[in-house]
This record gives C-alpha cells, sequence and structure tokens, in this order.
C-alpha cells in the first residue's frame, strides 16, 4: 500500500487563502482524518491529493513520486463522493464496471469481480438495479464498490457519511473501518464530525481556517489540546481565557472575566508561573452538580445559577451562569440525577482533577 | 358563495384567453373541412375535399418539401454545433465568456428581419443563393436555442458526477462520451425540437433569399393571403397542427413524467 | 510557463467551441458588419450604391415625416402589444401557477401548441377569422349586420401580435410565479392583505425580472417581425419590417441597412433599459 504525503501545499480561491501551507502524511496503511470545520480547507486538500484541484504551489507524492503532472484519470486513486456521484444512466453493475473499462481490462473478468465486491460490502444481487432506486446507505456503499474494484492503493474519503442520518452513519461507520483494516488500504477520510474521527482513525488532522492546527492520535488530540480551539471543537469541554494568580504547591488559583475565582489542583501545577495567561478547560461529562446546600468544596468547585436544563435521553444538559461573572458552563448529567436541579437554582459544581486541566496560552 | 363566484369568474378568464390563443388554429381546422371555399357562419362542414385536393397540389406539396429540406439538414447542423458550443462554453470565463454569450444568444434578441437583410446583401456578395442560403442561416439561427437548452442541463449535473468518472480513470474525452453526454440526451433532444421549430416556421429570411423556384411554405403560406384563397393549404397546416399536438402531449408524458435527471 | 495536463484538457475542450463559433461569425456576425457598413452608403436606385461614408440615411430617417410616421407607428404598436401582454397574461399566468400542476401541464400544452406553429400559420388563421369574407363577418351577416371592417388597421395588428405573443409573457410569468413562496402571499393575507394588495406589494415585486425577460421578448418580435402587420394591417399600415423589406426588394441596401440599425437600435435600447431595471444580467 502507497504511502501518501503532502508538502507545502497553497491553494487560492481568489482572495479566499483554502490551504496555507500544509503538510502531511499518511502511512502505509494508515487510517488518517483530516477533521475540521466548514471551510477549513480539509475537503480542498483532500481534492488536490486527487488531481480534481490544482495548488497553486506544493507538491503531492503518491508512494514517493511526485503526481502533480499526473492527470487526474491516472493517478489511480480511490475517491468516494460527499453524494456518492453514482452514474444515474448507469446499472450498479455498469457503475461498478466502469473502471475496469476505463483500465481496459478483459471483460471476461467483470462478472467475478462485481460480485464479489458487491459481497463485501453485503449488497449482493443489486447489479442491475439503478441509483434512483437506492437508499442513501446503499448508494454510498455502491460508490465505495466503485472503487475498491480497482484494487486502488490509497482511498480519499470526502465526508463520505455526512449525508446518512445518525443510526445509518453509527452503523456505516464500523463497516468501513472493517473493510479499510481488510484491505489494509492507506486511507485519508475528510469529516467535521470530530466523534467519527475519534471513533475511526488512527490518525487525527485537525484543521482550521486552511492551516494544521494539531497532530496526534486520538487520545492526544482529546487529552491534550494545544490551545483552546482544538479543546473546543473536540466538543467535550468547556474552555475559558484566565490569568494565574497564585500557585501554592500543586493548587492554582485562576482569574477569569467569565469565571469567578477558582482554585484548580493540578498534578504540575507547580510548572505554572503566577501572572501566566492560560486555559482552564473542564470536561462537560466530568462536572457533578448538588444544590448548593451541600458543602462546597473549596477545591476544583465553583458555585454558579442554573439556566437551562435540557433532556436528551441519554443525559441531561445543564447550561449554568455565575453571578457578576460573563461566562457560561456546560454539563452533561446522568438522567437518575436525583433532585434533579431546576432553573434559577443556586448549585455546587464540582470536578474530579483529572477531569480539567490548565494550559500555557501560546500568544 | 361569494368565493365560488369568483372562481368562476377567473377561470372562465383563462379559458378565454387560451380560446383566444387557439382560434386561429381552430379556424383553420375548421375551414379544412368545410364544404365551402370561405369558412362562413353556419359552418358548412364536413368535407374531406381539401385534403383529397393536397395530394393533387404540387406547388404547395413541393414547398412543404423544399422546407424540410432545410429545416431537417438546419436541424442537424445547429444541435451538433450548439452542443458542442454549450460544452465548450464551460472552459470559458471572463470577458471571453461575455463575448460568447453575446454572439451565441445574440440570434434570440436580434430581430430576423434586420438579420435577413445583412444576410441578402451578404449572400450576394459570396454568390450563394437558394437553399444551401436558406439552410445555413436558419441552422445559425437554430443554434441558440440548443445552446440555451443544453447548457441549463449542463448547469443541473453535478460537477461531481464527471469527476467521479474521471477519479475511476476517464479522460475528459471519455466523461463526455460516456457520462456527459447520455446525461444530455433529453436537453439535446428538446433542443432539436426548438431548432426543427425555429427553421420549418421561420419566415422573413426564407422571404428575402428565396427565388422563383425555392418557395419554402412559410413563403408559399404568404402569397396565398395576398393573391390566392386556397383552402387545400389550410388541409395541410392543419394536418401539421395535429402533429404537433400528438407530439406536445407526447413529449410530456415522457419527458415531464421523469423529472429527474 | 505550465504547459501542464490541465491547460491541455481545457484547450482541447475549448475547440469544441470552434464549428459553432465559425457559424455565428460567418452566418451572422459578419452580414451584420456589412449591414452597419452599408448603412452608411448611399443607394443609387435600381442598383448600386456609392461606397462612401454618410450620414444621410440616418438624417432622413429621423426627420423626413415620412419615416418618423412609420418609426412611430412601429414603436407604439410594440409598446402597446408589451403592456398589453403583461396585463392580459398576468391573471392567467397567476392562476396556472397555483394549481395543481397536473392540471396546469394540460392548459399549459394546449398555451404551447399555437406557440409551436409558425407565426405565419396563425396569421393565415386570423385573417380567416378576422377578414371582410372571415367568419366573424360571415357571423354578422348570418345576425343580418352589415359587415365591418376588422382588418387593415392597427387593431388588428396589435390582437394579431398579441396572439402570437401571449405565450411567451405567460410562459415568463408563470415560471416567475411559480417561483414567489405561496406562504408569503398567505402570510400577507393574514395580515389583512387584499388580493389587489397583495400582487401589488408582494407578488409583482418578486416577479420583476420575469416581466422583464418576458417583455423584452415581446418588445423585440413585436418590432422586428414582419408578417403580422403585413397580413393583418396592409399596406396603409406600414412599419419598419415592412418597409425593409420593400426596400430589399428594390436593392436598396443602403436604405435598408440604416433602417434596420435603427430598428435594432430601438430594440437594444429597450434590452438596455429593462436590463438596467432589474439590476444587471438576467437569468434565463
Amino acid at each position: 500500500m502507497a504511502e501518501v504525503r503532502v508538502q507545502n501545499l497553497n491553494k487560492s480561491f481568489g482572495e479566499l487563502k483554502a490551504v496555507n501551507n500544509v503538510s502531511f502524511h499518511a502511512k502505509s496503511g494508515e487510517f488518517l482524518f483530516l477533521l475540521g470545520p466548514s471551510g477549513c480547507g480539509k475537503t480542498t486538500s483532500l481534492r488536490t491529493i486527487a488531481g480534481l484541484e490544482e495548488q497553486d504551489s506544493g507538491k503531492v507524492l503518491v508512494g514517493g513520486k511526485d503526481v502533480s503532472d499526473t492527470p487526474v484519470h491516472k493517478r489511480n486513486l480511490g475517491f468516494v463522493f460527499q453524494n456518492y456521484a453514482l452514474f444515474p444512466h448507469m446499472t450498479v453493475r455498469q457503475n461498478i464496471e466502469f473502471g475496469l473499462r476505463m483500465k481496459k481490462i478483459n471483460k471476461r473478468y467483470y462478472r467475478e469481480k462485481v460480485s464479489e465486491i458487491l459481497s463485501l460490502v453485503g449488497l449482493e444481487g443489486y447489479e442491475d438495479r439503478k441509483p434512483d432506486q437506492l437508499s442513501g446507505g446503499e448508494k454510498q456503499r455502491i460508490a465505495l464498490c466503485r472503487t475498491l474494484v480497482l484494487d486502488p492503493q490509497v482511498l480519499l474519503l470526502d465526508e463520505p457519511l455526512s449525508n446518512l442520518d445518525a443510526k445509518l452513519r453509527k452503523r456505516m461507520r464500523v463497516e468501513l473501518e472493517n473493510i479499510q483494516n481488510k484491505l489494509g488500504l492507506t486511507t485519508i477520510h475528510v469529516t467535521h464530525d470530530q466523534e467519527e474521527a475519534l471513533a475511526m482513525a488512527d490518525r487525527i488532522i485537525l484543521m482550521n481556517n486552511g492551516s494544521i492546527v494539531q497532530e496526534g492520535t486520538p487520545p492526544e488530540i482529546y487529552e491534550k489540546p494545544l490551545n483552546g480551539f482544538v479543546a473546543d471543537f473536540m466538543g467535550q469541554v468547556n474552555c475559558y481565557r484566565g490569568k494565574v494568580v497564585k500557585v501554592t504547591d500543586n493548587k492554582v488559583a485562576l482569574e477569569s472575566e467569565k469565571l469567578p475565582r477558582i482554585n484548580v489542583l493540578q498534578s504540575d501545577g507547580k510548572k505554572l508561573k503566577e501572572g501566566k495567561d492560560v486555559f482552564f478547560m473542564v470536561k462537560k461529562e466530568g462536572i457533578k452538580i448538588n444544590s448548593s446546600l451541600n458543602s462546597s468544596k473549596e477545591i476544583n468547585s465553583v458555585e454558579g445559577e442554573v439556566l437551562v436544563a435540557s433532556y436528551y435521553g441519554s443525559h441531561i444538559e445543564f447550561i449554568c451562569g455565575f453571578p457578576g461573572k460573563s461566562g457560561q458552563i456546560i454539563l452533561k448529567a446522568p438522567v437518575d440525577i436525583s433532585p434533579v436541579p431546576t432553573r434559577g437554582e443556586k448549585v455546587n459544581l464540582q470536578w474530579d482533577y483529572d477531569n480539567a486541566f490548565i494550559i500555557e496560552c501560546f500568544a | 358563495m361569494r368565493s365560488l363566484q369568483k372562481i368562476d369568474w377567473s377561470w372562465l378568464y383563462v379559458y378565454i384567453v387560451i380560446f383566444f390563443l387557439l382560434a386561429p388554429l381552430i379556424s383553420i381546422l375548421l375551414l379544412s373541412l368545410s364544404r365551402t371555399v370561405y369558412l362562413q357562419f353556419p359552418p358548412a362542414l364536413f368535407s374531406l375535399q381539401w385534403y383529397r385536393e393536397l395530394a393533387n397540389n404540387q406547388a404547395l406539396l413541393n414547398s412543404f418539401y423544399l422546407s424540410l429540406r432545410v429545416a431537417i439538414p438546419a436541424t442537424i447542423i445547429s444541435t451538433v454545433c450548439g452542443t458542442l458550443v454549450a460544452i465548450g462554453t464551460r472552459v470559458l470565463g471572463g470577458p471571453i465568456l461575455k463575448l460568447n454569450h453575446l454572439l451565441f444568444l445574440g440570434p434570440l434578441i436580434v430581430p430576423y428581419v434586420i438579420l435577413a437583410t445583412g444576410l441578402s446583401r451578404f449572400f450576394l456578395m459570396i454568390g450563394v443563393r437558394g437553399l444551401p442560403a436558406i439552410t445555413l442561416s436558419h441552422a445559425t439561427i437554430a443554434m441558440p436555442y440548443v445552446f440555451l437548452l443544453v447548457y441549463a442541463g449542463l448547469n443541473l449535473l453535478p460537477e461531481s458526477i464527471e469527476e467521479g468518472a474521471q477519479v475511476l480513470g476517464a479522460n475528459r474525452f471519455k466523461v463526455l462520451r460516456k457520462i456527459t453526454l447520455p446525461l444530455l440526451k433529453p436537453h439535446i433532444f428538446a433542443g432539436m425540437m426548438f431548432a426543427f421549430i425555429a427553421s420549418f416556421g421561420e419566415f422573413i429570411i426564407a422571404y428575402m433569399l428565396s427565388g422563383p423556384r425555392t418557395t419554402l411554405l412559410t413563403v408559399y403560406i404568404y402569397s396565398s393571403v395576398r393573391e390566392k384563397t386556397e383552402p387545400s393549404l389550410s388541409a395541410l397546416l392543419s394536418l401539421i397542427t395535429i402533429v404537433i399536438i400528438f407530439l406536445a402531449f407526447f413529449y410530456s408524458k415522457i419527458y415531464l413524467g421523469k423529472q429527474k435527471l | 510557463m505550465k504547459l501542464n495536463w490541465r491547460l491541455k484538457e481545457r484547450l482541447l475542450e475549448g475547440l469544441l467551441n470552434i464549428p459553432g463559433l465559425v457559424l455565428i461569425i460567418t452566418i451572422w456576425a459578419f452580414p451584420l458588419i456589412v449591414l452597419v457598413i452599408n448603412s452608411f452608403y448611399t443607394n443609387i436606385p435600381f442598383g448600386g450604391h456609392v461606397q462612401e461614408f454618410t450620414l444621410e440615411n440616418y438624417k432622413k430617417i429621423f426627420t423626413d415625416p415620412f419615416y418618423v410616421i412609420i418609426l412611430y407607428r412601429t414603436a407604439i404598436i410594440a409598446i402597446t402589444v408589451t403592456v398589453l401582454s403583461v396585463i392580459i397574461s398576468y391573471p392567467v399566468a397567476y392562476k396556472l401557477a397555483r394549481i395543481d400542476e397536473k392540471k396546469a401541464m394540460f392548459l399549459l400544452i394546449l398555451i404551447v401548441v399555437p406557440f409551436l406553429t409558425a407565426v405565419i400559420f396563425r396569421a393565415f388563421g386570423l385573417i380567416y377569422l378576422m377578414g371582410n369574407r372571415g367568419v366573424i363577418n360571415s357571423f354578422l351577416h348570418w345576425l343580418g349586420f352589415e359587415g365591418i371592417s376588422l382588418i387593415w388597421n392597427q387593431t388588428a395588428i396589435i390582437i394579431g401580435f398579441l396572439n402570437v405573443l401571449l405565450p411567451y409573457m405567460l410562459l415568463s410569468l408563470y415560471s416567475s410565479i411559480k417561483q414567489v413562496n405561496k406562504s408569503v402571499e398567505e402570510a400577507a393575507w393574514v395580515l389583512g392583505a387584499n388580493r389587489v394588495k397583495t400582487t401589488w406589494y408582494i407578488v409583482l415585486p418578486q416577479i420583476k425580472s420575469g416581466m422583464v425577460t418576458g417583455s423584452i421578448f415581446v418588445f423585440a418580435i413585436a418590432m422586428g417581425t414582419f408578417e403580422i402587420p403585413a397580413i393583418l394591417g396592409g399596406m396603409g399600415q406600414m412599419v419598419i419590417p415592412m418597409l425593409i423589406q420593400q426596400y430589399v426588394s428594390y436593392m436598396n441596401f443602403p436604405g435598408a441597412s440604416a433602417l434596420a440599425i435603427v430598428l435594432l437600435g430601438f430594440v437594444l435600447l429597450f434590452v438596455g433599459i429593462g436590463t438596467r431595471l432589474v439590476g444587471g444580467k438576467m437569468e434565463l
């Protein structure tokens, strides 16, 4: 399986710099994710690898070879589009055979290859259907078949699961992972869904505004975000900017515009100096909520007032505000919490020390 | 009750307008079946004599035949050229694109009488006359219709489908041949229909470029109105109208039934 | 200098324009240029012309009462037809746009069928309806009245043009109205606007571009069509297209060309005003 390397890629659309000096590589057999909000440059980067966009500068190497001068149809990279792009005037069989025809593979192999690839995705017998007779999930799998039947060295996926409903998406995630695993394909998957990336990726490249913000394995990115954007995007934390007021052993006192003064116990809290600008992050799932009547602790705790309580089926989400401060904190509580705090109630919020952390701001 | 009255009036108005639009064709139809030369009131129906006379009216049949001899090649030329231009326009941008639109959509705005004048002078200059001149002229005025319809069809085609073919190994030419053109079939067909109608029904260019032996049907109709009365003409026109009606309903059943691309 | 594959692909695809380009330049653009050039020459009766640049032709057209009257008549007819076509077809277009599509389809086909037949077919039919020995006069005779002369006047021309041009305006308005969200109208009703007010304040502003597109086609055709005025109006109702044809038959190319360019000027002026009203480029 081939390795894909992107070096110093730059691409602008008119005034907009979509991809800004981006470099990364996907190791052979790796399941790499390009993750980020809309407009961050992930899709443009992917399309540039496929040749569907032309970079202003920079190189794309596949298996060590510079492919910039290779036309799209000769790059031999698998590509699945967000809207699947099945040929509406052809049957499933003809769609799958298309690539084989282009490669001028002998026709007598077609039948076998088509049925083989269809069984791989569990759609045996679908050969003679037309795309408008297929459901979303089926179309997606046929789009995959079309590409996999050609034994590509690399698989490029442009938000392939985004157009599916939530349940189908989870199922397809598993299927996709299985296929990738089984075939050992070097895969680059573009998505804006951080849950998807965390669940499936070997490595994640997080992008924003055309640049790479952080690179790493899912645990690395989730637990050690380099800055507030990363932490916020990964979605699981509340993030606040603040200043270190006082450090006593591992206890750090923080002042912040958005939060009342808090004391945070951190394992390497000693390292922080007074006066430093920091980010304080606490996981939404790691906060416990109690009525203020219980004793409030001095450390890893803050008092607030319930603004909103929303029932989400699997959990209850509370948004609390702080009198005199502009910030809010979001937390996820289990459904069986009792008594359930109500709007306007004064509450005490506590967290375990490994559910929160402070990192320095990089100016 | 008031609202019921309102609905009736507005539908009546609609029917009156539609009847007004159909009136000339209806009168031609009735005339073709009339026993008298002029359409009288009360109409003296039914007689197929004019249809029989049509079969013997050499001059009229000849003009019909000539109209086809012009319209069919003109349709083919304009459909081919128009489709190619619609596809080729996609790579253009900026001022060249504007020039392209000006040239290829211009014939829709500039009245034919103006073009006809220029054409008479032009063909006089280069010494071409008669059917070839008319055919080429019709092909040119029909092309914008094909261009518009195919261009609209191209805009409906998601880019990703052609990109999908490219990524699977098809070069641009193969993509056009195997993916784009097949998907444009309904639009090309519609363009063809419009092109044919544009040519077949065109008058002033055919009139100015015609000669004594190249009288097309539209020119024949004009002389008939000015000079002599010819009921067999109404028979021919009725037949043509009936064919058009059938084609219109047929087309709507097939192509508008499938709204998807 | 990147002569890469992408550029090559684009160039080859750009070549597809060539056949059409050759056709349009030789048969459309070039003859029009010839026309413009000829308009500056002086005519020698019965063939030939003086190849000297002169503005005489244009001066005559705008000063000689003979021409001015014809110009005026042509323009008035065209404007009248345009305005009437909007007024007459709006209610029909609205109705069709607001009813179930299947029912609308049938009526639309009925409207489109005459549209697909040649203008001259319909002129032929109209003469039989309106002529001195036509259906309407026969009907009047049958009722015991004197025949009336319905044709060979301006009204006949306007009726003839409306017959031919209402479908253009209708279809244009129909597709525009279809794009206006019905719920916006319903919101207006709920807020207390009656039908007239809703039409004026809510619907019309949103269909401006459809109205302009339709008007441009109607005006251009009404100004530049020969068949209808020639057949229904006759020599007594001379309009510019008829005059042009006459001059061409006398081989007076300079005269015909100048008239043609003036006609084109009017049409382009109208198009220009129209696109300005809609604010820039229109879509078809």
